[in-house]
C-alpha cells in the first residue's frame, strides 16, 4: 500500500468574473515509503496547489487523496490537523521561520502540536536536530541571524524534528546560490533517507530534480512521468 | 493538559518576541485598570470609612439600645423634667441589666452612662464628658486604642478606678502616659490605663470608665454634674434582635418598677435595608473608570488587528506543522489575555503601592482612627483582576478571528 494515493484529482478556483480556474485537471500518483519524488513544471503550472493537496492542507475538488489507504476527504479538519502534522514535514522555498525565535525554538515549533512526551522534551529534540544538519554551534541564535544556507538548515531540522513518513520540500534551494542549493540538497537526501521519509520535491530547477528516483513534470494541470533516473 | 500548558508557553513566547508593540498597547489597558481598580477601592475604602464611623456612632448590627425614664409620680409637676436619678437608682438599674444580659447570655453587652465632671489639668481645673462604659464597649464601638489598653474586667476590682482618655484629655494632663500616670477627676483619683484615637473627634477631652466607677465618684452626683440614667446597649445577632428587644422590655420592666423601659434599634442598618448612602458616589466613579477602560480597550484592540495582519505567515507555518484552528484561536486569544491580565496586575500594583504612601492615606481616610484603617480592598483588586482578564479576552477575540480565517498556503506565500 502507497504512503499516498492520489487518483483523478481535480482543483478548481472560483474567480470572480469568470468560469472557474481549473488547475489541476485529473492528478494520478503513488508515492511510496522512502520514495523520492521530484515535480517540475513552469509557473502557474499547478506544482504548489499539488503540493498544498498532498500536505493535506488543501482538499481537491474531486477526485480520491489517500494516506495509509485511509481517504483524507472522510476525515474532519482537526483530524487532517493532527495527520498533517505527524506524517509530513514541509520544507519552503522562502524557508518561512519565525522571526523573534532562535534556531531551536523554531525547530521546536511542531513539537507544540504533537504528543505529550515529545512537548516536554523539546528542547532536547531540536538541540539534536539542529546538531544533525550541523548547527549545533547556532543553538540560540535568532533566526533573523543566521545565513540563508542556515537558515534552510533550521527549516530542514524544523521538518524532521517529528520523524515524518513524508517530506514535502516547496523549491527547497530556490532562494539560495547553486552552492549553497547543492548542500542543501546533499543534506536532504540524507536525512530522509536516515529518517526513512519520503521526499516529495517540487522545483522548477531541473539539476535539482534530476536528484530523485523519479521524476514527474506537471503541464497543464496534469502529471506526466518524464524519466526514470537512478536514485 | 500538556496543550493547555503549550497554549500558554505559546502566548507567553509571543508576548517576549513582540515586548515593545505589547508594551505599548498595554500602556492605555495598565492606566484603565489602575483607574478602575482605583475607582472600586475609593468607593470601597469610602464605604469602609462611612461603616466604621456609622457603627462608632450607632452601634453594629444589630445593636439594641434599652433606655430607661422614671415614671411621674402622682401629684408631680407633671412639666418637670426627669432630673438625674439618685446613685441608689442607677446602680439598681445597673443590677437589673446586668442580671438580664446575664440571663440571656448576651456575649457583647455595656451598660453607658454619661456624666459631665471636672479634672485637674496641667493648667488648671476643666469639664470632661465621661462615659461609664463595659470592657465590650471598645469593640462594639470601634473604639481604638492608640497607647496602654481599654478598660478589661479585672479593673472592676480597683481600688482607684481605671480611666481611658482620648487624646484631648491626654494633652491637657501631660502630654503622654509616662506623664500623667494618674489624674483628679471627679473628685477622685484615677489610674490613667490607655488612651483612644479616634482622629480629629479627639480635639477636645473625653474620658471612659466602668460605670459603677463613675457613679461613685464624689462629684458625679453633686450640683455641678449630671448623670444621665444608665441606658444598656446590647450587640446581638440580626436576627435575634426583634425577639432580644421584646425580651429585654419585659425582663427590665418587671425588675425596675416605676421605670418605664423603651428598647429599640440604634444600629444604622435598622434604618432601613435599601438604605445606599455611598451608591451614586460609587457609580459615578465605576462609569468614569469604565469609560477610561473601553478606550483602552479600544487601543488595544486597534493594535492587536494591526499586528495580527503582520503575522499572517508565522499562523500558515504554525499550521502545516499540525496547529488547529482552534489552537491558533486560543494563543493569540491567551496572547491577549496573558498580557492584559500582567497590564492589569500592574495596574493593581501601582493602586497598591499609591494607597500605601502617607498622603493618599490621609486623603483618603480622613477622620477615622489611626488604628482602625483598612487594608486596600481585595474587592477592588480581584475586580482589577477578573475585569483585566475580560478586557483580554474581548480584544483578543477580534484577532484570533481574523488569524484563523486565512488560509494556510496563502499565509506562507503572505
Amino acid at each position: 500500500m502507497p504512503l499516498l494515493h492520489l487518483r483523478g484529482v481535480t482543483r478548481q478556483f472560483a474567480t470572480i468574473d469568470g468560469p472557474a480556474l481549473q488547475i489541476l485537471k485529473g492528478v494520478d500518483l503513488d508515492v511510496a515509503a522512502h520514495d523520492r519524488v521530484s515535480i517540475v513544471g513552469r509557473s502557474g503550472s499547478g506544482k504548489s496547489t499539488l503540493l498544498n493537496i498532498l500536505g493535506l492542507i488543501d482538499q481537491p475538488t474531486t477526485g480520491i487523496v489517500e494516506l495509509d489507504g485511509e481517504p483524507v476527504a472522510l476525515m474532519g479538519g482537526r483530524m487532517r490537523d493532527r495527520l498533517r502534522g505527524a506524517t509530513v514535514g514541509f520544507v519552503f522555498q522562502q524557508f518561512n521561520l519565525i522571526e523573534g525565535l532562535t534556531a531551536a525554538e523554531n525547530v521546536a515549533v511542531p513539537l507544540h502540536y504533537g504528543a505529550g512526551r515529545r512537548y516536554w522534551q523539546r528542547h532536547r529534540l531540536a538541540s539534536e536536530m539542529l546538531d544533525r544538519v550541523g548547527l549545533s554551534h547556532r543553538i540560540h541564535t535568532k533566526a533573523t541571524h543566521l545565513s540563508g544556507g542556515e537558515q534552510q538548515r533550521v527549516a530542514i531540522a524544523r521538518a524532521l524534528v517529528r520523524s515524518p513518513r513524508l517530506i514535502l520540500a516547496d523549491e527547497p534551494t530556490g532562494a539560495l546560490d547553486i552552492e549553497t542549493g547543492g548542500r542543501i540538497m546533499d543534506l536532504l537526501d540524507e536525512v530522509a533517507v536516515d529518517a526513512g521519509a519520503a521526499l516529495v520535491t517540487i522545483t522548477h530547477d531541473v539539476a535539482v530534480a534530476a536528484r530523485a528516483r523519479r521524476m514527474l513534470r506537471i503541464v497543464d494541470g496534469r502529471l506526466e512521468a518524464t524519466e526514470q533516473v537512478a536514485a | 493538559m500538556t496543550d493547555v500548558v503549550a497554549a500558554i508557553q505559546d502566548a507567553w513566547t509571543e508576548l517576549r518576541i513582540h515586548r515593545g508593540r505589547v508594551l505599548m498597547s498595554l500602556i492605555g489597558v495598565t492606566v484603565a485598570i489602575a483607574a478602575l481598580t482605583a475607582s472600586v477601592a475609593i468607593g470601597e475604602l469610602a464605604r469602609s470609612t462611612l461603616l466604621v464611623s456609622f457603627e462608632s456612632q450607632s452601634g453594629r448590627a444589630a445593636t439594641l439600645s434599652v433606655n430607661m425614664w422614671q415614671d411621674q409620680q402622682p401629684g408631680g409637676d407633671p412639666f418637670a423634667g426627669p432630673g438625674a436619678p439618685s446613685s441608689a437608682d442607677s446602680l439598681a438599674i445597673i443590677d437589673a441589666m446586668d442580671a438580664a444580659v446575664e440571663r440571656y447570655e448576651i456575649e457583647y453587652s455595656s451598660v453607658v452612662t454619661d456624666a459631665q465632671v471636672m479634672f485637674q489639668g496641667v493648667s488648671g481645673t476643666q469639664g470632661v464628658g465621661v462615659q461609664g462604659v463595659e470592657p465590650d464597649y471598645a469593640l462594639m464601638r470601634h473604639l481604638s486604642v492608640a497607647e496602654g489598653r481599654f478598660l478589661i474586667e479585672s479593673d472592676r476590682a480597683r481600688l482607684a478606678p481605671a480611666v481611658v482618655v482620648n487624646r484631648g484629655m491626654l494633652a491637657a494632663i501631660g502630654g503622654s502616659l509616662e506623664a500623667a500616670r494618674t489624674v483628679e477627676i471627679g473628685g477622685a483619683t484615677a489610674v490613667v490605663v490607655g488612651v483612644v484615637d479616634r482622629g480629629m473627634q479627639d480635639e477636645w477631652p473625653q474620658a471612659w470608665m466602668l460605670p459603677r466607677d463613675l457613679l461613685r465618684m464624689p462629684d458625679a452626683s453633686g450640683p455641678m454634674s449630671y448623670v444621665n440614667p444608665p441606658r444598656l446597649e446590647a450587640w446581638v445577632p440580626i436576627e435575634l434582635a426583634d425577639d432580644g428587644k421584646r425580651m429585654l422590655n419585659q425582663d427590665l420592666t418587671g425588675a425596675l418598677p416605676g421605670w418605664s423601659v423603651d428598647t429599640q434599634r440604634s444600629d444604622w442598618q435598622a434604618w432601613g435595608d435599601d438604605y445606599d448612602p455611598l451608591l451614586p458616589l460609587q457609580l459615578t466613579l465605576v462609569g468614569t473608570a469604565a469609560v477610561i477602560l473601553l478606550l483602552g480597550a479600544l487601543g488595544l484592540i486597534t493594535v492587536a488587528v494591526v499586528s495580527i495582519r503582520q503575522r499572517v505567515r508565522e499562523f500558515g507555518i504554525r499550521r502545516a506543522f499540525g496547529a488547529s484552528r482552534g489552537r491558533i484561536f486560543v494563543a493569540v486569544m491567551l496572547e491577549s489575555v496573558v498580557g492584559t491580565v500582567v497590564a492589569g496586575g500592574i495596574g493593581i500594583a501601582i493602586c497598591i503601592f499609591a494607597y500605601r504612601l502617607p498622603v493618599v492615606q490621609e486623603l483618603l481616610t480622613q477622620g477615622l482612627a489611626g488604628a482602625a484603617l483598612p487594608g486596600f480592598p481585595m474587592a477592588a483588586a480581584i475586580t482589577g483582576l477578573l475585569v483585566s482578564a475580560a478586557v483580554g479576552a474581548l480584544a483578543g477575540s477580534i484577532p484570533a478571528t481574523i488569524a484563523v480565517r486565512s488560509k494556510v498556503i496563502e499565509a506562507i506565500r503572505f
